[in-house]
This record gives C-alpha cells, structure tokens and sequence, in this order.
C-alpha cells in the first residue's frame, strides 16, 4: 500500500508540473497553407514559389506546437518564402525525442538545405541534434536558448543566430553568456529590446516570465528581420 | 453526472470481491491513425497502475490510472472495465481486457476532457507464486473533442504495447 501512495503522490506531482501551455487564437496571411500530421505542422506559401532551404523548428517545453503558427508564419511569407515545419513531440518535450526533426526530411523533396531552430528547451534540443547530424543542417536560430553543457558545437561550420528578449526571466541569467563557447566562434547575438521569452510564440505570458514593453507585432517583426538577415547574408534565399 | 457515475463505479468495484490483483506498467503506444486517416506511426508512451479485484471465478473488475505522454500533451486517464482470465496453465495465463476511459489532457489555462475505450490481451507469467510478468497488445480509441479548437486531430487510433508485473493477494 505504501508502494501504491508513493506513486499517486508522485503521479500528483507529475500532473500539477505537467500544464502544457495552449495556443492563443493563430492569425495565419492567406497566402499561406497550413498542413498538420500526427509528426509535424507545415507552413507553406500556397504559390509555390519559396526557398529551398527550410526551417525545422522545436517549440518550448510544455508549449503546444500550434502556438508558433502565428509568429512563424510571418517568416513563411518574409523574403522570397519559406517552408516551415514545426516539430509535435511527445508530452510537448523535445527532449522525449530530440532526433525526431532529423528523420522527416523525405516527406519535403521540395527543400534541399534545412535550418533548424528551436525556443528555450526546444532550442536546447537542436542544438543537441546539430550535434549528432552536422551535416543536415546549414544553419541554427536558437530563441531563448542555448546548447546544453555537453554540447559542443564549437567546430561545427554552420552559421548560428542567438536571440533572447530583453525582459526573459526564464532563462538563467548569463545562461546564454556562458555557453558561448559550446558554439560557433561566428554565432551572431541579438537581444530584442522590449521582448521578453514568452513572444516568440502566441500563448500568453509564460509563468514566471518577465513583462514585455513591446507588443507581439513588433517582437516577431524583428525576429523575423533577424531570421531572414541570416537567410540573405548565407544566400539560402 | 459525470462524477456520480464514476463515484458510483468505484463503491460498487471495492465493495465487491475475493482475490485482489495490484500492478505497474509501461506502455508504449504505436498508432494505427488519427481522425480518419489510417497513417502508421508513434503516439508516445505512459505508465500506468492498476488494481484488479475478483468478482466472479475468471472475472475481474479492474481500476486503473495511467499517465502519458502523447503528441496531444500530457494526459491522464482513469479507466474502469473488466478483466477476463481465458486460459491457465501451470505457469501461464492469457486474460482479455477492457476499459472506458476518462481523463485529461493537462493544459493551461484549461485543461481538456479525454475519452477513450481501450480492449487489450495480455501473456502472464508467474514468476513467483504471487508475481506475474506480463505483457499485452491491444487496440485503442481516444477522443479529445476540446482540442480541435486549436488542432486538426482530435482522435487517435492506436495499438498500444504494454509491459508489467502484477502482484496477487
């Protein structure tokens, strides 16, 4: 009986800690089709004209994956257009299946290069997944992240962009800082005045989380120039 | 009403009965589709416990909770049904099962209603007098109607795999 009271205490704690975080109403430009399997979300331009390097993205821990269509579906039509595939994993934690974003790549035989990205834990886990398959990726975009203390990505030759809103209290303070030299000597830092770590998606303010001074326009519109910065200047559009 | 009938289950499930049967799982849930696409791939896995009780000489009423992790998010079930012992020989024994299930898919700001109905059939082996081993294969249907608000799946299909022990008293 002891036993059986020990795992419903722990099952109770499990539960209370487990909350993912549901999307907001996703405002999605017609220009745009959305596909969703059981694996992945799909962001696509409807004229099939777009680049043919496209991004793969891990959401934030307990984050429902459907909470980035709004904000990276403004990258989708930035440019000349890009895929964007979100990533679903088990109990919304890419770290239950971080490779899974490297597994996918046949069912896009129209995208030949793919950058992967990812927010907070999601970030955490591309970098882990940067990693194992170097040569997959061309690019990362960590939001709110930063590789793991084993993770060295120090050597790796492609091209890396780091972006934290000014107003995270999520993240550990000089987190970011001190993992600098798990990355690229190259890896380009930028910090969005006014943003904070919650705007990168569309599901509220994340507990704990400091308030941002910017509204959810103006955060993706940057994230969106940075992103799309690190595009052009790689001639992956 | 919802909470009655489930209160009303539970009192009619200790109140009745001989052998007792307590057990932990894990399971792993490879899918046979969503809404109405038959598309192979994987659901996630959980763990579950349960508590058999012996309401008749092969017959089990059964409680059980489980937790998993699915594409859907985090989720919990209980579930009620019954538990058939078909075959028993020396060392080994085959029972079917099958469950309602309820639950919750846990989100913020609300978490979401889950149903399911679950049958599954499970190989038992004693490996002492009162431990089994077992493991099952079975078939199962969840309904989270809540999500297709934010989502297009709102049901899954799936051929969950199960692993365990089970301690008899």
């Amino acid at each position: 009986m002891k036993l059986l009271t020990w795992v419903v205490l722990t099952a109770s704690l499990l539960f209370i800690q487990a909350c993912s975080y549901l999307p907001e109403e996703q405002i999605v430009s017609d220009v745009l089709e959305v596909y969703e399997t059981r694996d992945y979300l799909e962001i696509i331009p409807n004229s099939g004209s777009f680049s043919k390097t496209g991004f793969v993205f891990y959401s934030g821990g307990l984050v429902d994956p459907h909470a980035y269509i709004e904000t990276l579906s403004r990258f989708a039509v930035s440019g000349i257009g890009h895929v964007v595939i979100i990533v679903k994993m088990p109990g919304n934690m890419a770290i239950f299946d971080s490779k899974q974003g490297a597994y996918m790549f046949e069912d896009f035989p129209y995208v030949s290069r793919w950058v992967i990205g990812g927010h907070s834990l999601g970030g955490v886990m591309a970098c882990s997944v940067v990693e194992k398959y170097p040569e997959y990726f061309e690019g990362l975009v960590l939001m709110a992240a930063y590789p793991k203390e084993k993770t060295d990505l120090s050597e790796w030759p492609g091209m890396v962009l780091s972006i934290k809103g000014e107003f995270d209290k999520i993240l550990e303070p000089q987190i970011i800082e001190n993992r600098a030299g798990n990355l690229p000597p190259n890896t380009v830092y930028e910090i969005i005045e006014g943003g904070n770590h919650s705007l990168f998606g569309k599901y509220g303010l994340q507990d704990g989380d400091g308030q941002a001074s910017i509204s959810l326009e103006e955060h993706t519109k940057i994230m969106v120039n940075l992103i799309q910065e690190l595009y052009t200047k790689n001639g992956w559009d | 009403m919802k909470g009655c009938l489930l209160v009303a289950c539970l009192l009619l499930f200790l109140k009745t009965g001989k052998a007792q049967e307590f057990g932990l799982s894990v399971l792993a849930y490879p899918s046979a589709g969503y809404n109405l696409v038959l598309e192979p791939g994987m659901n996630g896995g959980g763990m579950a416990v349960f508590f058999n009780r012996q309401k008749y000489k092969k017959l089990n009423l059964s409680l059980s909770g489980e937790y998993a992790l699915t594409t859907w998010g985090n989720q919990a079930f209980i579930g009620l049904g019954i538990n058939r012992t078909w075959l028993s020989l020396n060392r080994f024994e085959m029972n079917t099962y099958g469950h309602l299930l309820n639950g919750l898919a846990f989100y913020k700001p609300k978490s979401l209603y889950v149903f399911g109905v679950d049958t599954r059939i499970a190989a038992n082996f004693y490996l002492f007098k009162d431990i089994k081993l077992f493991c099952g294969i079975g078939i199962r249907y969840t309904l989270c109607l809540g999500y297709r608000q934010y989502g297009l799946i709102k049901t899954s299909l799936d051929l969950p795999i199960e692993f365990g022990f089970k301690i008899t008293r």
